[in-house]
Order: C-alpha cells, then structure tokens, then sequence
C-alpha cells in the first residue's frame, strides 16, 4: 500500500441511531500524502458519512481493531481539534458555509477561531483570497456572488488554515460547466503548491477521473478500489451500482457488444479515437 | 393554448443607480406538451426568465401569455393564484422548502392549496411519493429523516402531486447521483409524453440532446437563438464563440477526423450507429 498514508482507516463502522443497518460496513483503506482520492457512490451509500469519521464529527461503533489515523496522529476525544486542523471540507451547497458579512471576513472566520493574531491574519486572509483569484471581491457581499465564486471563497476559507487534506464533498455539483472546471484547476494548483492531498467525493466522471485512485463505495461497503483505469474499465460493475462510466467505456462496451473486437490495451479515450480512426483507413 | 412572450424585458431595480436588465426583449413561442431546454451561461437571463412563467416576476415592458392569461406590468397579484395552479416552478434546492411534519403531508400540501379535498390529496401524495421512486414506508417519516437526494424527490412530487399543465424546472437533477438523475430526466419526459408542457432549465447538454423537442439558448438576457438540438449542436463554432458544451456524442465523433456522419450524433446510439455505418463500408 501506500508507502507515506496521510490517512488511514482499519476496520472502521458505524451505524446511525435508530437503524439496523450500519452506514459504514467494516472499511479499511489508506491514502497517500500528496495523492488526489476520488470516492464514488449513489446518494446514500456512505460517502459523506466516511468523511464525517474522518474529521470526528461522528464517532465510529466500538470495535476492537479500529483506527482512525490522521498524518500519524490517532484520532480520539483529545486529538479531534488537532484532526479538524488538517482537514478542510468544502460542502456541496456554498449558501451554507457562508458566516461572515464579507467575503474577507468569512474567509478570516477560521482564523478568528483559532485567535490568530491580527496582524497575521490579514496577511494570510489576503493570500488565501489572491489564490482562488477572488482579490477583487474582497470586500463585496458572499450573496450576491455567483456559485462558482461563493465556492472558491470557501476554498480561500479552508486554504487560510492550512490544512493538510481538503475534502471536496459534492462540491462542484451545483456549478455550471466553466464554474467547476475553474474550481477544480484552482483545487490541484493548491494541491501542488502546498502539497496537499485532497479527497472528493463526486457524481462527476470526469472530476473522478482526476484522481490517482478511486473509492467506489456502495450500501457502507467499499466494493472496489485502485487506479481510474482499473476502476473505470469495470463498466458492468459500476452500472450494476447505478454509477456512471466514462463516455470512451460507454461506447467501447457497446462496440464490443456488437461483437467489434477491440484490444484490450485500448484503455483510454485517446486510444479508442486512434483504433477507430485506424480501423476505418483501412476500409 | 401555446406559451407566448411577446417583447419582455426585465429590469432589476429600475430607476435606480443599481438598475440592471434582467431580460432584452425576448420573443418566442412554445407549443403545448412540448419539452423546451433553456441553456446558458450562470447570469444569462435563464432563472429571471423562468420566473416569469408564473408570474414571480413581471415583465417591465412587454407581454407573456400563458396557461389562458395575459401578464404585464400591471396584472394585479390577486388573480395569480389560478395561474400557479396551472404552471408550477420547482427551484434549485428544493428539498430547503420541505416544512411538513411527515413526507405524505408535505407531498400533499399543494393539492391541498389549489383545492383537492383531504382523500384526494392525499391519494395524489402517494402516488407520486410512487412515481417519483421512494418506497412507500417513508411516507410516515418526517421528510428531514431523509437523504439528500429522497428529499429532492420529495420536493419534486410535491409539485407534481396538483399535476400542472406546465412544469418549469431549475437544474432539478443537479447533485443527484447518475441513476436517480436518469430516474427524474425519465420522469419528466413521461410526464411531457402525457400531454404536459415541460421547461426545464439545464447545463446538461446529454438531457438536452435525449429530451428536448425545442431549445432557447440565453445570453445576457437576450435569447439569442431557439431551435432543435439538431439544428443548435450543428454549429460547432457558434456554441464555441458562446461557451456552450456540447453533447458527449457529437464531441466524439469529432475527433473521429476520418469517419463520416450523414447526421451529427447527439445521443451514445446515434454515435454507435454512425461508427458501425462507417467500417461496414
């Protein structure tokens, strides 16, 4: 596995109050510094939930054996404010996170918790603010920004603390197609500059496809894991789950269906373009 | 009775410093049972224009005529209770408007309104607390009990349950996962193929390709141009020069630089038949 995990999850499950079936089902996996994990699943199947362990904000079901370890340290009653401190999650709907009357003040408030200095503060607020590229809404109103706006402040918020993990929950699915593609850029130059290791969870296939490794999750278990290649080649698997596959899988799937006979070192979209094109000059 | 705006433009604010045009006379006509996409950009005009439809707005200048009304500037609010009844509006998010102590009553709340006696409403909420894909069991559970993605659909068959004869639609898929997006892209064709009237606004340019008879394409508040899809996704570099996606299937098969389509593919079969077509030669 991974040879520096930043994160690590054995034999973790748990269960809500009241229902008989736990939400996550005996789940170990790890993530490596640095890497970018997409984690995929229908509405209900455990995505969230797993970043709510993470981060402390729900407690796993006792078990013998079970770990929750953020950058080496253990997760427990005396280290979830340190843990909170390296994940940064960005939600779905930006109406929601918003608290402060400006878009400075909101992406001050995370610092204003943790009773930085204020001299510090404004320096770190104008840097977060410059690197989603939001310098010259600094003082306008969070509502009357756009969506994809709205999220990149959320984004300057978390960068202003300095985490080491940034969870994107569904955090692009409410924007257009140029809103998302800005936020996701934005995202993996962070990601390089501060070496961060960032986490989504995502409907988008193309979003998923960013990843270095993927997570495919359904009803608590964790059915699937590896590469987009191996994850996304299995295209049976993932429509049995009601998940959706990249377009070239779509059409390869069909073709081979129509019995075309298509190699298997055809992996990717590129490749198919090229076998077809070749196919066809030889016509 | 076709849906007509003739001339509507709207302003925000008028007659102050912060006055902005919301809609530039806008003309177009859309035919009864029909589905009609709106497409593009975030701020192009198309939620002020949806508003318009059941008269949360109210056009500045020019005027809509829709569900046997004629609306301008200066229809009185009293009478547009009727006008809802007929043409309903679901936002984006509309799982933020579920109140009800259960999902039963809450699905029931608009037939409630527009007139159905209890039996009936109630009959209405659980058949489309059906149709809208939930099990019947959560019907008697407080709608903040549920997922995400069950209160959206939660939301959504409130609306359905007086069955307008025009539903308009904000991006009502968006966050739900692939299969419950295809389930609600299914089930508002069906409602359209029953005879209802279908406007559903939309960054998806898949479901504009598989559902849309008629596509309005906005840009700062002008409707710069209605047609099919065919005739929309056929100019590659008009939809470039607007910033508008294209369809999966038609991005493909451009890239297919040696291949022929007799007709640009818009859908993944169109796309399959095109390819097969072309090495059959």
């Amino acid at each position: 596995m991974a040879t520096d995990s930043i994160i690590k999850i054995k034999n973790v499950s748990f269960s809500y109050p009241e229902s008989d079936k736990p939400a996550i089902d005996n789940i170990s996996f790890e993530v490596e510094r640095g890497s970018w994990t997409s984690i995929i699943g229908h509405n209900g199947s455990g995505k969230s939930t797993i970043i709510r362990l993470i981060n402390g904000l729900l407690v796993p079901d006792e078990k013998e054996n079970s770990l929750i370890e953020v950058d080496g340290i253990k997760l427990n009653d005396d280290t979830v404010w340190d843990i909170r401190d390296k994940v940064g999650v960005v939600f779905q709907n930006p109406d929601n996170q918003f608290v402060g009357a400006t878009v400075a003040d909101d992406v001050a408030f995370g610092l204003e918790n943790r009773g930085v200095p204020h001299e510090q503060m404004v320096k770190t607020v104008a840097e977060a603010i410059k690197a989603v590229g939001m310098s010259e809404y600094a003082n306008s109103e969070p509502a009357n920004l756009s969506g994809g706006q709205k999220q990149r402040v959320a984004i300057a918020g978390i960068l202003a603390i300095r985490p080491k993990i940034i969870v994107l929950d569904e955090a692009t699915s409410m924007l257009d197609p140029e809103g998302r593609d800005k936020i996701l850029k934005i995202v993996r130059q962070m990601k390089d500059e501060y070496n961060l290791t960032v986490i989504s969870i995502t409907h988008d296939i193309d979003e998923a496809n960013m990843a270095d490794q993927v997570l495919v999750m359904n009803d608590g278990k964790l059915i699937t894991e590896g590469s987009t290649k191996t994850v996304f080649s299995q295209v049976e698997l993932l429509k049995k789950l009601g998940l959706d596959v990249p377009f070239f899988e779509q059409i390869k799937a069909k073709l081979l269906n129509d019995s075309m006979k298509i190699p298997a070192s055809v992996d990717s979209e590129k490749e198919l373009i090229n076998f077809l094109c070749q196919l066809n000059s030889k016509m | 009775m076709p849906i007509k705006f003739e001339n509507v433009s709207y302003t925000y604010s008028p007659d102050t410093p912060l006055a902005k045009k919301g809609l530039d006379k806008v003309n177009f006509e859309l035919k009864d049972g029909t589905f009609n996409a709106i497409i593009g950009h975030t701020g192009s005009g198309k939620s002020t224009l949806m508003q318009h439809f059941n008269a949360l707005l109210k056009p500045t200048n020019g005027q809509i005529e829709i569900a046997g009304m004629t609306i301008t500037a200066d229809t009185p609010n009293k009478n547009l209770k009727n006008l809802r009844r007929h043409v309903s509006l679901v936002f984006q998010f509309p799982e933020m408007q579920l109140f009800e102590n259960t999902v039963l009553e809450d699905i029931a709340f608009g037939p409630k309104n527009f007139g159905y006696d209890k039996e009936k409403a109630l009959t209405s909420a659980k058949y489309w607390l059906k149709k809208v894909g939930l099990p019947e069991e959560i019907g008697g559970r407080s709608p903040f009990e549920l997922s995400g993605g069950q209160m959206r659909r939660v939301a959504i068959a409130g609306v359905m349950a007086y069955e307008p004869d025009i539903l308009c639609l904000d991006e009502p898929a968006a966050g739900l996962d692939p299969l419950a997006r295809k389930q609600m892209m299914a089930l508002f064709s069906e409602y359209q193929k029953e005879g209802h009237t279908v406007i559903l606004v939309t960054h998806n340019m898949d479901d504009v390709a598989d559902y849309a008879d008629n596509v309005l394409v906005m840009e700062h508040g002008k409707l710069i141009k209605e047609d099919s899809p065919k005739e929309i996704f056929k100019d590659r570099k008009w939809l470039q020069e607007h910033h508008l996606e294209e369809p999966k299937s038609s991005l493909f098969a451009a890239k297919l630089t040696n291949f022929k389509f007799k007709k640009l593919p818009l859908t993944i079969d169109e796309l399959i038949t095109g390819i097969e077509k072309n090495l059959k030669r």
